[in-house]
């Protein structure tokens, strides 16, 4: 027996509990407190990545939804350009596009591979060695 | 506490050592399975961690942490159905060395039968038995513990505990027969 018992132990428990508390525990696995560090040091990293993903992407987001309320006329035009391209063997399709919509796609590109890292290796660090 | 509420990582680290333990064993009986029981220790401290600013320094850490260790065991095995376990190989109990190899064989027989009877007892008697018989948990903490009103507590354990005579009676005559 542990030699502990709760105070509010009632006469008809004794027998059980003196069964029970018997049973040794079980030493924690080698480890365990590494383990559990390194999982709680690493809880951090999704954080950073979600945060740079946004502050990435939501002025990119936000300049391309600009440039398609105000040039969206151009951008259709554009479009319609391409797939006429494609669909004819003429290969001459013209649009414009700007440095800064090619930068914002790019920076909107990053800003998806951080959010896409940091919600994909959460869950599977969060899984743990069981449901491997 | 305070240096793990201030933001110090670090200082978690004490009080994993600390309860890490009481917590594994909570896991293990509860799911029956050494790996799982890791698994799920691993799980509650983490979400303790995250949860910090949730708890109330006024009240004892304890109780609050074997809650989501108790939340997680059970989750695990709802999710996994991980009741069906075998005997795991028990450590030697301390009193060993004043005891003779026989009756050392024979008391280690004794509570490998009764960790079998436990571990088939549905997991909410499991948990019950656990908090309360191996972690000498109040009532009012087992009540806290699984989130329950303490007068279903009572029926819990109550039942649990003549379940487990029942399991222990069967398994003996079992094996008499």
């Amino acid at each position: 027996m542990s030699g502990y018992s709760p105070d509010d132990l009632e006469p008809a428990e004794r027998p059980v509990h003196r069964l029970l508390s018997t049973i040794p525990p079980q030493p924690l696995p080698l480890g365990f407190r590494d383990a559990v560090m390194r999982r709680v040091m690493e809880r951090a990293a999704p954080t950073w990545e979600w945060i740079v993903a946004g502050v990435l992407a939501l002025p990119s987001l936000a300049f391309l939804a600009f440039q398609l309320v105000w040039h969206g006329d151009e951008f259709s035009v554009a479009l319609n350009n391409v797939v006429s391209a494609a669909a004819a063997d003429s290969a001459e399709a013209f649009f414009f596009i700007d440095g800064t919509t090619v930068l914002a796609l790019a920076l909107l590109g990053v800003a998806s591979l951080l959010a896409t890292h940091a919600s994909v290796a959460a869950p599977a660090r969060r899984r743990g060695p069981a449901a491997r | 506490m305070k240096a793990c509420l201030a933001g110090h990582a670090d200082a978690y680290a004490t009080l994993v050592e600390r309860y890490g333990g009481r917590v594994f064993n909570i896991a293990l009986r509860i799911t029956g399975e050494a790996h799982a029981a890791n698994d799920c220790a691993q799980e509650a401290f983490i979400r303790a961690y995250r949860a910090l600013h949730q708890y109330d320094p006024a009240l004892p850490f304890g109780p609050w942490l074997y809650r989501i260790a108790t939340n997680a065991s059970l989750n695990y095995v709802q999710r996994w159905r991980a009741h069906e376990t075998t005997v795991e190989e028990l450590p030697d109990p301390p009193e060993e060395a004043e005891e003779g190899p026989e009756a050392t064989a024979v008391r280690r027989e004794e509570l490998a039968e009764v960790v079998a009877a436990m571990a088939e007892l549905p997991a909410a008697y499991r948990a019950a038995l656990t908090l309360r018989h191996m972690q000498q948990l109040s009532y009012q903490e087992v009540a806290d513990a699984l989130g329950i009103p303490l007068g279903t507590v009572k029926t819990h354990l109550h039942r649990a505990r003549a379940a487990l005579k029942a399991r222990l009676a069967a398994r003996t005559k079992g094996r008499s027969a």
